[in-house]
């Protein structure tokens, strides 16, 4: 796997706290539409998310060949910290199958559009870096 | 810049003097890179014999069970020298190092196609394809000014 820089561990924490926050504000809304979320709530979010980075950070650092294993190393950290400090310090929900499940559906959805946008960003990478090799041989040809 | 080429029969081997300020600027400093490069010779080793390499032609260095290879277009070389000294030794030119066990040189680079796991996967002029591993993208992205 490769290592997750600090640089990249706050990418994460940004664009993932992003996410949920909307992901969840769109379900409140959707589900009942008095009901709003409490600063309280986007502390507990981003105190999980920032969690989830470190914790990232930290298994980066593991020495894994395969890339599923990797990718399923990442998502186990979200969900020791979603279902541990979420459910269990913040009582985001009650710790039954119905509940557990609906928060294992949503974090894995969480995990792979942060997954996607890193996917967007490489091909915008790619996009560049080609973009730079065809004006190199334009140059070479003109001289 | 100004360029002046000094032709005369009594000249021996080709000799290029570069005149410039001592903070060079970023125009000039490519043009060194790019001179040393293709001055700069590689020693490499292929059945016992030894061989001199232009760093130009070397598409990438690999290390392969502790041991460093040359690959250029269609051979491949030993080398003495370890990977963090070659990485030592390239630092400003085009070659940049793409993961824990290769130096890519960009100038034989044909294009980058991005694979779902992060990383990047480089196609070479000779076809050959090589992965840039996510961690070293950012190296790899510098190199192209972007």
């Amino acid at each position: 796997m490769n290592k997750i820089s600090v640089k990249e561990c706050v990418f994460i924490d940004c664009i993932s706290f992003t996410v949920v926050t909307v992901l969840l504000s769109t379900l409140w809304f959707i589900a009942d539409r008095t009901a709003f979320l409490e600063s309280r709530h986007l502390l507990e979010l981003f105190c999980c998310t920032t969690l989830i980075s470190i914790l990232m950070y930290f298994t980066s650092k593991i020495p894994l060949e395969s890339q599923l294993f990797a990718t399923s190393l990442l998502l186990l950290d979200v969900a020791v910290v979603i279902l541990g400090i979420g459910g269990g310090i913040f009582q985001w929900f009650p710790w039954e199958g119905k509940s557990v499940l609906q928060i294992i559906v949503i974090l894995v959805t969480v995990f792979f559009v942060t997954h996607l946008i890193m996917v967007w960003q490489s091909r915008d990478t790619a996009k560049k870096i080609n973009q730079k090799i065809k004006e190199r041989e334009n140059d070479a040809s003109y001289h | 810049m100004k360029i002046s080429i000094e032709r005369n029969d009594a000249y021996g081997e080709t000799e290029v003097a570069v005149k410039c300020r001592v903070d060079v600027d970023g125009k000039t400093e490519k043009l060194l890179a790019q001179l040393r490069l293709f001055c700069d010779e590689a020693v490499g080793l292929k059945n016992g014999e030894t061989y001199k390499i232009l760093l130009s032609d070397v598409f990438y260095i690999d290390c392969v069970d502790e041991k460093i290879f040359l690959y250029l277009a269609e051979e491949i070389y030993e080398s003495r020298k370890k990977l963090y000294e070659w990485e030592r030794e390239l630092a400003d030119t085009p070659f940049v190092r793409i993961s824990k066990a290769t130096i890519l040189n960009t100038d034989q680079l044909k294009s980058v196609r991005p694979l779902l796991s992060g990383k990047l996967e480089a196609t070479l002029n000779n076809g050959e394809k090589q992965l840039i591993n996510r961690h070293y993208v950012a190296g790899f992205r510098q190199k192209f000014g972007i």
